[in-house]
């Protein structure tokens, strides 16, 4: 290290003289270049030069003389001294310098004599230079006297002087700059000398003062002194400090013999303590920060590239020889530190994992600088072929040992590395016998490392590169498969993250699609018979489906599906071949399509099939829709009709016309939906779709107010469907639609299934309203027949075993009428059926009784006391049941009570009164007897008035409106023969004016379904008409909707009067007067005259006003406002 | 003076005698403006379904390159195996080319039957611009801006019914072009299969159409 450091420092004599010869050898060389001069010649010239400067010398040594002769006291004497030792000096040097020139070649020794000429010089320097310490002893400039004077002892190898006016130059001006410079040059003498305690006191004194131009200096001997001493961490800091110091050096130490650069020499001189102290991956960064240029970095990486290999650590020299490499443009170096490189990576150790982990680097390394040689000038062809030939063998070795460490590992990543080393290999070794295995060894490294487009071109390439043959439909194989892993790689990522983009760029998505594509089209034609042909055809087909080329795509699958049908893969291909054209939106050919697979038989795959046919069906249904949706509005029925003949009696056909129906139905087009309904209905009685089309229809019917057409499709829905779901509500609805028409015996029909069916509650409700039917058609035999099968599977049913009680009684079965009334009358009732069943029972057995005790009459005389009691026990029982009706609050029945009891105590009057007079009796107590029997009766009579009263004033009182109420206001003591409800006439169906203005309004309807002033239009119609069961439903549905809509319930009102309903109508025209309807006033007065009250009737005559005219045949108004309206009351 | 109606007469050109500035409609309001946007996207169907037309040639362009690449492999196939004295692929490679020239008769078929569709969509968009600027004037006049009374609305008509009528005489059926169309292509893809089948699934196998772009290097 010293020796090192010796020839570093190599000392110079001082100052100006040895720059002025190098400048003067450099101004000689620079002329050489330029001019032939004679080496001699050009000595001689140089000595005749120096020759030349001593006289110079001399002469300015004479004039110096004589001016210190010449001011004895002048001020500047000392400076006059000073000069002249200079001058000596520079004499002595000049001296020196034509000896040397005039040594003989070779020759680097003065003889003693000619040393001699130029110690005079010195020694007179010196004697000067004593002088003026002597004399000048406070001159300015004695530090530099001293140390001029100690350096000539320096030259003259006086070292005990020297080293003693050193330390006197130190200790007289130890903060002089000359001072700094002894220091360092005492430092320097002990270094040299080994003495490394003294010499790092030297140094140290330096450091220890404020920072100089010496600084560094001191600080990087002080590095090596360390270095000496083993103390790495100290020494590179040392170093460090000279490298980052902030002062620039713009002076070297005036004891050098060249300038020298301390901070780039600090710089180099770290490598070693940076070996000892840090780890190899810090050096780039490290380096990078302290060098100032590039090329001291390379320096300084190169010095600690060459340590690191010296001690044997081939990572880190690797490592850092490929960082040179990468920035170093001299190629000869390059060569060399390439094959350190290689050495040094082959030296690493074989389980080393970065043994190889920069292959890639390396062989591109290995590959630009056999580049570079081939392409400099200075190598003759035959090096170039050496070096190609060695470098190409490293280059293989290395990313063959790479690549073989990756498989054997299975480590991807180095795959890729060693993928990347084949390529830079593959760049420049384009000639070589290898170059086949190194692409076979690059394509299957990057398969391996999942770079599947990149394997796919280089497989491609070898293939290229061969004849035809089996040999290249492998490796075309391979390319193929290799872009197919690509593709399905890219799009199994996507699956998995579909808000991030792919694996693959657009460029490679390209590159694969059609180098599957491409590739694949070339093996197809060329190795058609390869077990391997299937799968690459289905690859080509995808990759039409999956560029969107959809036609292509179709027609490939199509083909594949037919040429391999039995291929596991028959129903991918299958469902992609549908897809396809499923993407084309074209169901026709989807349909045909799936059809044409489902009935090949050659396709064994069942899910296939299945899933074929489901969508041979979809498509199907897709196309009419297609077909509806592409029509325009006024071809619509015509086009669909059309398309339906076409397809007539095919599952398209169906299609056609219920989609037909489907979109009359969502446009509520009446019209439509039955054209299309109906049509369905025909030319497919087993559609399914039979059921959606009648239930839609009946519903389209009701919302039409075509009540009887929606009863029609409900029973036929029940009729084809009594299986379905909601069969029994629907035969329900069309019962009781029948039941409100007043179509009694087809609702009869309908609801004598219906208590078959459903459950108990259904059934239940069943009797009640076939018994209602029944009662009020008063078809008592129809009804007992009801009651029985209702009393016989509900024993306990009040209301069944009241009607069998009354429909005996009213069909004059008095026997059994007597035995099923009493015991009904002891059942307890569940239901407002049940309770107005029980009430009329309890009358109906009243009268049963009444009947019996009108017959029970006087015979003859003897049995006159028998008749007598019988009659009262009977008139004592009719009178507590008819209380007993009373009793149950059910008005109609209460008043019907009354009244029949005013005409059982008539009855009761006029059998007393007609009584026999015994014979036996005297004509006086004949007169006694009948009178007294007068008075009885009239007590009767009177009791019977009371009643009658009684009765006309509950039933005014109750508002009610029956026969029996109508008797009481009118004082009436007859029986009362009740009216049954009409039923509806036919003559309104007959009249094809009246129809067809229905079916106008009906259309109407079917668009604005709620519109109440449609309906009350139609029902007004409808009511003039005498379609009164029309219009009390369609007037039911206004006052549904809106129960405060006057004009309907008045209307309502008018038509349930009408109907035989006076109790129903008075209810709505209440309502109707509630909501001030004008007419209603008018009907009230009306009903009122009617039913006799009369004191009412004035009342509301005069709040309807004056009726004249009025158009009272309206039908807002009933026809008795005519009655009364003309003075009735 | 602004310009209101352009009167050029441009008889021959194809263009419009009448239109109106767009500076015309500056101070309608958007709502009115509404009014034009029918029209105006009108106009760019019209547009687009001509662009449709000529990508579709443009495309069928690049096919027949394709295709006689096809044919250029197809010659180099016969004449390797003439090379190497096999008779039966030098046969198929001679069909192949026959085959690839039927596709190419069918692809310019097809590319004359769209150049005169071509020429019937360009006076469909005639007719869509003459409506627009028909229903311009009319918005114009109805808003009643200043120059509205220079527009004539009875020209705009008149140019509206040159333009239908210009394009009711092009219109032509087509049925027939088509079917003749399916003949050719049935002709091709019926020499193309027979091919496939005696080259075993390989050459004329819709799969190979495209191994020329690899073939031919």
């Amino acid at each position: 290290v010293r020796s090192c450091r010796l020839a570093a420092l190599g000392s110079w004599p001082r100052r100006l003289g040895p720059v002025a010869v190098v400048l003067l050898v450099c101004a000689g060389a620079e002329a050489a270049s330029f001019r032939k001069v004679d080496k001699a010649q050009e000595r001689e010239e140089l000595i005749i030069k120096l020759s030349s400067d001593i006289n110079k010398v001399d002469h300015s040594v004479q004039v110096t003389k004589e001016l210190i002769k010449g001011s004895p006291d002048a001020p500047y004497l000392a400076d006059l001294y000073f000069r002249l030792a200079e001058l000596y000096v520079e004499r002595s040097r000049y001296v020196y310098a034509r000896l040397m020139e005039q040594q003989p070649e070779g020759e680097t020794l003065l003889a003693g004599d000619k040393a001699l000429e130029v110690q005079i010089g010195k020694r007179l320097a010196i004697e000067t230079y004593t002088k003026v310490l002597n004399e000048f002893p406070e001159y300015k400039n004695n530090d530099q006297v001293r140390f001029f004077k100690a350096h000539e002892f320096r030259e003259l190898g006086e070292w005990d002087q020297m080293m003693k006016d050193y330390r006197e130059v130190i200790e007289k001006h130890p903060r002089s700059d000359w001072a700094i410079e002894a220091r360092l040059i005492l430092g320097d003498y002990y270094f040299d000398k080994g003495d490394l305690p003294q010499a790092e006191v030297h140094y140290g004194e330096i450091i220890g003062l404020a920072e100089s131009h010496l600084h560094d200096m001191a600080r990087y001997k002080l590095g090596w002194i360390r270095i000496n001493q083993e103390k790495f961490p100290e020494a590179l800091k040392l170093f460090e400090s000279a490298v980052v110091s902030g002062r620039k050096q713009k002076r070297g130490a005036i004891g050098d013999a060249r300038k020298i650069n301390v901070k780039r020499e600090a710089l180099l001189a770290m490598a070693w303590p940076f070996t000892e102290t840090k780890k190899v991956q810090q050096a780039p960064e490290y380096f990078k920060d302290l060098a100032e240029s590039k090329t001291l970095y390379v320096e300084a990486m190169k010095r600690l590239a060459n340590r690191y290999y010296v001690k044997t650590d081939y990572v880190a020299s690797a490592l850092l020889y490929r960082e040179i490499v990468a920035l170093s443009a001299d190629v000869e170096q390059n060569v060399d530190y390439v094959q350190r490189i290689h050495e040094s990576v082959r030296n690493m150790g074989q389980r080393d994992p970065r043994r190889y982990s920069n292959a890639a680097g390396d062989v591109t390394a290995i590959v630009d600088t056999v580049a570079r040689f081939q392409n400099s000038w200075k190598f003759k062809d035959e090096e170039k072929g050496q070096l190609k030939t060695n470098f190409e063998q490293r280059a293989r070795d290395l990313a063959t040992r790479l690549d073989r460490d990756a498989r054997q590992n299975k480590d991807f990543d180095s795959s890729r590395v060693a993928a990347e080393a084949y390529r830079s290999y593959l760049s420049l070794f384009s000639d070589t016998k290898d170059r086949q295995s190194m692409q076979v060894n690059r394509a299957e490294s990057l398969y391996l490392a999942k770079s599947y487009v990149d394997a796919g071109e280089q497989y491609e390439d070898i293939a290229r590169g061969m004849q035809e043959g089996s040999e290249q439909g492998k490796f075309l194989y391979d390319s193929v498969i290799a872009y197919h892993e690509a593709l399905e790689a890219d799009a199994t990522f996507k699956d998995k993250n579909p808000t991030k983009g792919g694996l693959l760029t657009m460029w490679e998505l390209l590159r694969a699609r059609e180098g599957l594509k491409q590739v694949g089209a070339y093996y197809v034609k060329t190795w058609p018979k390869s077990d391997k042909v299937a799968n690459v055809k289905f690859n080509i087909a995808k990759m039409y489906y999956q560029e969107g080329d959809y036609d292509r795509a179709v027609e490939l699958f199509t083909t594949w599906v037919e040429t391999y049908p039995t291929h596991n893969d028959v129903g991918v291909a299958g469902n992609l071949a549908l897809d396809a054209v499923h993407q084309l939106d074209d169901f026709d050919r989807l349909a045909k399509l799936a059809q044409r697979f489902v009935d090949n038989p050659k396709i064994k795959n069942p899910r296939f099939k299945g899933e074929a046919a489901d969508l041979a069906k979809a498509a199907t249904t897709r196309k009419v829709e297609m077909t509806v949706v592409t029509t325009t509005e006024g071809d619509f029925s015509e086009r669909m009709v059309a398309e339906w003949e076409k397809h007539k009696g095919s599952k398209e056909g169906e299609e056609y016309l219920f989609v037909a129906f489907v979109k009359f139905k969502n446009e509520n087009n009446i019209a439509g939906v039955f054209e299309f309904g109906n049509r369905l209905m025909g030319a497919y009685p087993a559609s399914t779709k039979i059921t959606d089309v009648l239930s839609t229809m009946g519903t389209f019917a009701v919302r039409g107010v075509d009540y009887e057409r929606a009863a029609s499709y409900f029973e036929e829905f029940y009729k084809r469907f009594p299986k379905h779901g909601t069969a029994v509500q629907v035969l329900a609805s069309a019962a009781n639609i029948r039941f409100v028409l007043g179509d009694v015996s087809r609702a009869a029909e309908d609801f004598r299934q219906l208590r078959m069916l459903g459950d108990q509650s259904q059934q239940r409700q069943a009797h009640e309203r076939l018994m209602e039917i029944y009662r009020d058609a008063q078809a008592w035999e129809d009804l007992a027949r009801v009651a029985q099968t209702a009393a016989k599977d509900q024993p306990n049913w009040l209301g069944a075993a009241a009607h069998l009680g009354i429909a005996y009684a009213e069909g004059g079965k008095d026997e059994l009428a007597a035995r099923e009334l009493p015991r009904a009358i002891k059942l307890t009732p569940r239901s407002d059926f049940d309770k107005v069943a029980q009430a009329r029972a309890v009358f109906t057995l009243g009268r049963l009784h009444q009947k019996r005790f009108d017959e029970l009459q006087f015979k003859e005389a003897a049995t006159v006391e028998e008749v007598l009691g019988n009659k009262i026990q009977l008139l004592q029982t009719i009178e507590q049941l008819y209380v007993q009706a009373i009793g149950f609050g059910q008005g109609e029945w209460a008043i019907a009570a009354l009244q029949e009891a005013a005409r059982l105590y008539k009855g009761f009057a006029s059998f007393i009164e007609t009584a026999p007079i015994p014979a036996e009796l005297s004509p006086q107590d004949r007169a006694s007897y009948q009178g007294q029997l007068q008075q009885q009766a009239q007590g009767y009579v009177a009791k019977a008035q009371e009643t009658i009263t009684a009765c006309a004033e509950k039933a005014e009182q109750l508002k009610v409106f029956t026969a029996h109420a109508q008797a009481c206001a009118q004082g009436g003591l007859e029986p009362v023969v009740p009216l049954g409800t009409r039923q509806r006439s036919a003559a309104a169906a007959d009249d094809e004016a009246y129809q067809k203005e229905l079916v106008q309004l009906r259309n109407e309807l079917a668009r604005t379904p709620e519109s109440a002033d449609l309906l009350k239009k139609l029902a007004r119609r409808a009511l003039q008409q005498g379609d009164l069961h029309l219009a009390k439903v369609t007037l039911s549905k206004v006052v549904e909707q809106n129960v405060r809509d006057g004009a309907a319930q008045n209307l309502l009102g008018v038509t349930l009067w009408s109907l035989g309903m006076p109790q129903e109508g008075f209810m709505a025209l209440e309502r109707a007067h509630k909501e001030r309807n004008p007419t209603a006033a008018a009907n009230l007065a009306a009903l009122y005259y009617t039913y006799g009250y009369t004191r009412l009737v004035a009342r509301y005559l005069s709040e309807a006003g004056t009726l004249s005219g009025v158009d009272l045949s309206s039908p807002d108004f009933h026809p008795a406002v005519r009655q009364v309206a003309g003075g009735g009351t | 003076m602004r310009i209101l109606a352009i009167s050029i007469a441009l008889s021959g050109c194809g263009g419009m005698s009448y239109t109106i500035d767009r500076d015309l409609l500056r101070d309608i309001t958007i709502e009115n403006k509404l009014l034009l946007f029918d029209a105006e996207n009108d106009v760019s169907i019209a547009i687009d379904e001509r662009e449709q037309i000529q990508r579709q040639i443009r495309d069928l362009r690049t096919d027949i390159r394709d295709a006689h690449a096809q044919v250029r492999e197809a010659d180099g196939d016969r004449e390797r195996a003439q090379a190497k004295n096999e008779s039966a692929r030098s046969t198929l490679a001679e069909r192949a080319r026959a085959v690839f020239e039927l596709k190419i008769t069918f692809l310019l078929a097809q590319i004359d039957l769209l150049r005169e569709k071509l020429v019937v969509q360009d006076r469909v968009v005639l007719v869509a611009e003459t409506k627009f600027e028909l229903a311009k004037a009319k918005l114009v006049k109805r808003n009643n801006v200043y120059g509205a009374a220079d527009v004539d609305l009875t020209d705009f008509e008149a140019q509206v019914d040159d333009a239908v009528e210009s394009a009711r005489g092009a219109r032509q059926d087509f049925a027939e072009d088509e079917k003749a169309l399916v003949a050719v292509k049935g002709e091709w893809q019926k020499a193309r299969e027979q091919l496939a089948k005696d080259s075993g699934g390989g050459v004329g196998s819709p799969w190979a159409e495209d191994s020329a772009a690899w073939g031919n290097w």
